[in-house]
């Protein structure tokens, strides 16, 4: 098959209207950003694989693309901006400028079965805030989230709350940690029985919950004397978090949701991943990961989200560019045609030369 | 949020006559006029689909079919992931592998071709165990491969066995058992979560 008309799966170009609609919704979402005191930063685009091999399971390690260097080192395509910007900042990052707020906007490279051409995961937007322990930092990723994607003016949309560290002490409970990957996948599809075969049905039933923060804790009242005992520093943690947001006053479009425990193993405290009408996935995931700048060599606490703007732009209702107009005359040379057209885009008319 | 019928894509065929008969029993009642492949049930909440049981995962998986019904093979094959959100009882089938009558008693744990519809599980399975295996991918009358000769061996799914057995086949082991699922898109079941668990209560069962 002829090279030219083919293009590696997992890639896109995007022209014209569609790339000026990409640029316009980026630029709302990097004004927001900035007003929230967040600064720019780049990944490059290749890295060591061994860097991550770890911090990554085995289907995203699978939808990596990958090559070997002129020196033989085993290269990674820039697959998901979180772990790549968490090793670049804990190269530079000095300890008197904590907490660090940054934020991404780029292209990633993940490989897509050419019969499921629904992932659209070719461009995340998001932002870290480092340094920042505990719920404050949690209320400030989660709300900058809610923020961006009310001002896109999005369908409905709803972020479901869920923690890693409840499932963990949850496992520990029940002298289930070994077994927290597999229990991990049993969640991850929903799988009651299975679970039920390693957790008491009590422990099944609670990371199946799916609901307000009012529903939330009537369930967490209603738990066993010994399950809400062993999850009460967790259950605690949460009702905070629970209890700022519903001050807030804008706590509607979010959800209790327990079987949220972050896609990746590198999660450790509270996870959130957001959903709108129309679209066949999250649109976007957080949380927090204490530990993965320890991968890193730095020992300081991070929490973050990124956002498939890809997903999401096609949903969105926004006007087409303005079309420019065109100056021209007979005879006229271009140096005229140049300070006519100089003239009205001093107005930001947008004006072609002939 | 969304207050429009829960969407579910159901297989033509055989499975397709039992989730009929199922949920007529818990009083959700439909039919399909001739011809015509989307329905409604009589209380309007839900939108059915007919689809081919091997394309359900896709309307599924694209959100167009928020939810399924279909069985783990046909999930397994398409190798997309979705919630497994209820086990029904009914339409439960085993994977098998069979041979040649005179032939089961020949080791197997050696490099194997096997004729098979069922390839992603089939190489998992052996693969999973250390066993190389050649599979040839037929799309029907798999039975048929050991007496033609194509090959000694077969994978496929098996209820009763006598279809196997009038083919002169033998069931060696089974591989794994097969059941009935209502599956549901991940953002989907988000969304509607609440009338999901409605529906899910209505038709009980894990």
């Amino acid at each position: 098959m002829s090279q030219q008309l083919r293009v590696p799966q997992g890639t896109e170009s995007f022209f014209l209207e569609e790339a000026v609609r990409h640029k316009d919704i980026l630029g709302r979402l990097e004004k927001l950003y900035r007003l929230w005191g967040y600064l720019p930063v780049q990944t490059p685009m290749v890295d060591f694989f061994d860097s991550y091999s770890d911090l990554l399971d085995r289907k995203r390690q699978e939808e990596s693309y990958r090559m070997i260097s002129r020196e033989g080192d085993l290269l990674i395509l820039r697959s998901d901006i979180t772990l790549f910007l968490a090793r670049q900042m804990a190269l530079v990052l000095e300890e008197d400028h904590l907490p660090v707020r940054v934020f991404y906007s780029d292209s990633i490279l993940r490989y897509q079965n050419h019969e499921d051409i629904s992932h659209n995961e070719f461009f995340q937007t998001g932002c870290e805030l480092i340094g920042r322990k505990g719920i404050m930092g949690d209320l400030e990723v989660i709300m900058l989230l809610h923020d961006q994607l009310t001002a896109l003016n999005l369908p409905a949309f709803r972020i479901h709350i869920g923690s890693r560290s409840l499932f963990r002490t949850l496992l520990s409970l029940h002298g289930q940690e070994k077994n927290e990957a597999e229990l991990a996948r049993l969640l991850d599809i929903r799988d009651y029985e299975g679970l039920c075969s390693y957790l008491p049905c009590e422990a099944a039933d609670l990371l199946f919950f799916i609901g307000t923060s009012d529903e939330f804790r009537k369930k967490v009242s209603s738990l066993s004397e010994g399950m809400g005992k062993g999850l009460k520093g967790d259950l605690s943690l949460f009702e905070d978090l629970l209890d700022q947001l519903k001050k807030t006053e804008k706590d509607t479009c979010f959800r209790v949701d327990m079987s949220e425990i972050g896609g990746q193993p590198y999660y450790t405290g509270f996870v959130f991943q957001a959903y709108m009408e129309g679209a066949d996935r999250a649109i976007a995931s957080g949380g927090r990961y204490d530990d993965l700048f320890g991968r890193f060599g730095r020992d300081v606490t991070s929490v973050g989200f990124s956002l498939l703007l890809r997903k999401i732009e096609k949903l969105m209702e926004h006007p087409a560019p303005d079309k420019p107009s065109h100056v021209r005359g007979e005879g006229k040379d271009f140096a005229e045609l140049y300070r006519e057209a100089s003239r009205r885009r001093d107005r930001d008319e947008p004006v072609c030369i002939g | 949020m969304n207050r429009e019928p829960l969407t579910i894509a159901l297989p033509k065929g055989r499975l397709f006559e039992q989730v009929q008969e199922f949920f007529s029993a818990k009083g959700l009642n439909f039919q399909f006029e001739k011809r015509k492949l989307v329905s409604y049930d009589e209380e309007g909440l839900l939108k059915i689909y007919l689809v081919k049981n091997s394309d359900l995962p896709a309307y599924v998986n694209s959100g167009i079919a928020g939810l399924g019904v279909c069985g783990d093979d046909v999930v397994y094959e398409s190798g997309l992931d979705f919630y497994r959100i209820r086990t029904f009882d009914f339409g439960g089938t085993r994977l098998s592998m069979a041979a040649l009558q005179d032939r089961v008693e020949e080791n197997i744990q050696r490099e194997l071709t096997i004729a098979t519809s069922y390839t992603a599980m089939t190489r998992d399975y052996f693969h999973e165990r250390g066993i190389p295996v050649n599979i040839i991918r037929l799309n029907g009358s798999v039975e048929l491969a050991p007496s033609l000769g194509l090959a000694p061996y077969i994978v496929d799914l098996v209820e009763t066995g006598s279809t196997l057995r009038a083919n002169g086949l033998e069931v060696i082991q089974d591989l794994m058992t097969i059941k009935v699922r209502m599956i549901s898109n991940r953002a989907y079941f988000k969304l509607n979560y609440d009338r999901i668990q409605t529906l899910l209560d209505r038709i009980g069962g894990e």
